[in-house]
């Protein structure tokens, strides 16, 4: 074996990656080469001061307490048949909360955890927040603003017909300063979604609308309001069809659209 | 699920210490450290479902240092794909350090400091790989899983960093001995 190959193999040769015969020519060659030899040697004290003294970085206290109290939210409740206990019913709702990111005050930890950054609370919603920013991001970027243009809601209702097995109520706000421009099929939650698209002065709203599914579907949810990587949303849910309105434009306007969607929606 | 929680608890929890450890490594400051680990666990609670190995270590590793890389992207991309550059890998990136006591302090010898900072100097592809090797003693097929990198990348990496660390150390210590 010569130095060049030797070289080549000499890490794989101190961190044992090589098999038998490698390995084998490596040491052979190294005996006699007092070259390689040197460079084994600093390998391997190298190898050997990396390993005694670089920082073992530990976790706060603060963190890893966090963390634990995390998983003792997320735990659910025992056995199922124990119901009726209290203790059970408080680890049902952080269960729920869980799942469902209820913003209810659950325990200390929770809302400590919460303190710390919205984008770090665990929750099922995450996913549909991720989705329909997406979607509204989607729609901006890809010049797919609408398959549907029209500022008429006569033209933009019917046109969802047959292509939902839902009906959306729709209606035009130019009046209140929010004119319809026209409407998408978008897909979030693997379930088709109507896209209801408006405009605030050079802003797009989007406002999407789909039937809730599973525990959700029988309740209303108020409206909620989350922001993420420069863009809100609101959110609520009524008579088991949910609603998220997304936009850039500035909170205030955001929230008089909202407001009127509520009135309609 | 009662069965999910209590193994999640005995498989992942025990590793939570490498996974800080790691993402401390790859981030270099407490503060983006205890965000992405909190991210990373969270997402390893959500996707545990999903785990069919059997190294919970390397695998809760995986989610720790995608999580530090998803961060990385969106904070700091600048310090994503580069190669070695001495005025980009010079200095660490930030001064903060994991409290010392006198003792501590006296017995850390020169050579201690200049490996951290030599290792904090490197390149975060070239970083990640050193340590998982010599901190949490993968193999080279744990590394490349877990990187998604050919063996073949992790080998010549791991060269490249020892080399760089090196020549780093042999430098300051000659540049210590000088003055």
């Amino acid at each position: 074996m010569i130095c060049a190959e030797t070289r080549r193999l000499i890490d794989a040769y101190v961190d044992n990656e090589l098999d038998l015969r490698g390995a084998l020519e490596v040491e052979e060659h190294i005996a006699r080469c007092p070259a390689c030899g040197a460079e084994e040697r600093a390998l391997r004290e190298l190898q050997a001061s990396a390993r005694a003294n670089l920082t073992r970085y530990s976790m706060s206290p603060e963190l890893e307490a966090r963390l634990r109290a995390l998983l003792q939210v997320e735990e659910p409740p025992a056995p199922a048949a124990s119901g009726n206990s209290s203790t059970a019913r408080v680890a049902r709702r952080a269960l729920r909360a869980w799942k469902w990111a209820a913003l209810a005050p659950l325990a200390a930890a929770a809302a400590v955890l919460f303190a710390v950054g919205p984008g770090l609370w665990p929750r099922r919603s995450e996913a549909v927040e991720d989705a329909v920013i997406a979607a509204h991001v989607r729609s901006l970027l890809a010049n797919h603003l609408t398959d549907v243009a029209s500022s008429d809601q006569h033209t933009v209702k019917p046109w969802f017909q047959g292509k939902l097995d839902y009906s959306v109520s729709v209606t035009d706000w130019a009046a209140e300063g929010f004119p319809l421009v026209g409407g998408r099929l978008d897909y979030v939650e693997d379930t088709p979604a109507a896209a209801l698209v408006y405009k605030r002065a050079q802003h797009v709203i989007n406002l999407f609308v789909w039937p809730s599914k599973g525990e959700r579907a029988s309740s209303d949810e108020p409206v909620r309001r989350l922001c993420r990587r420069g863009y809100c949303a609101y959110r609520w849910s009524k008579e088991g069809m949910r609603y998220w309105a997304v936009s850039d434009v500035n909170d205030a306007d955001l929230k008089t659209f909202v407001e009127l969607a509520r009135r309609e929606h | 699920m009662p069965g999910q929680v209590a193994s999640f608890e005995q498989l992942v929890l025990p590793h939570m210490r490498a996974g800080y450890n790691l993402a401390r490594w790859l981030l270099r400051n407490d503060h983006d450290a205890e965000d992405v680990m909190q991210e990373a666990m969270v997402r390893a609670f959500r996707f545990f479902d999903g785990f069919r190995g059997d190294n919970p270590r390397a695998w809760l590793l995986t989610v720790v240092r995608n999580s530090a890389y998803t961060f990385l992207q969106q904070n700091r991309a600048r310090e994503l794909g580069t190669e070695f550059d001495e005025e980009v890998h010079g200095e660490p990136a930030s001064a903060d350090r994991t409290e010392e006591t006198p003792e501590v302090l006296l017995l850390r010898s020169a050579q201690q400091r200049s490996l951290n900072e030599a290792v904090e100097a490197l390149p975060v592809e070239f970083r990640e790989v050193f340590v998982l090797r010599e901190m949490e003693g993968l193999s080279y097929k744990e590394i490349a899983d877990l990187a998604r990198i050919p063996i073949g990348t992790v080998m010549s990496r791991l060269s490249r960093a020892r080399r760089q660390l090196q020549a780093a150390v042999g430098r300051r210590e000659r540049g210590g001995s000088a003055s």
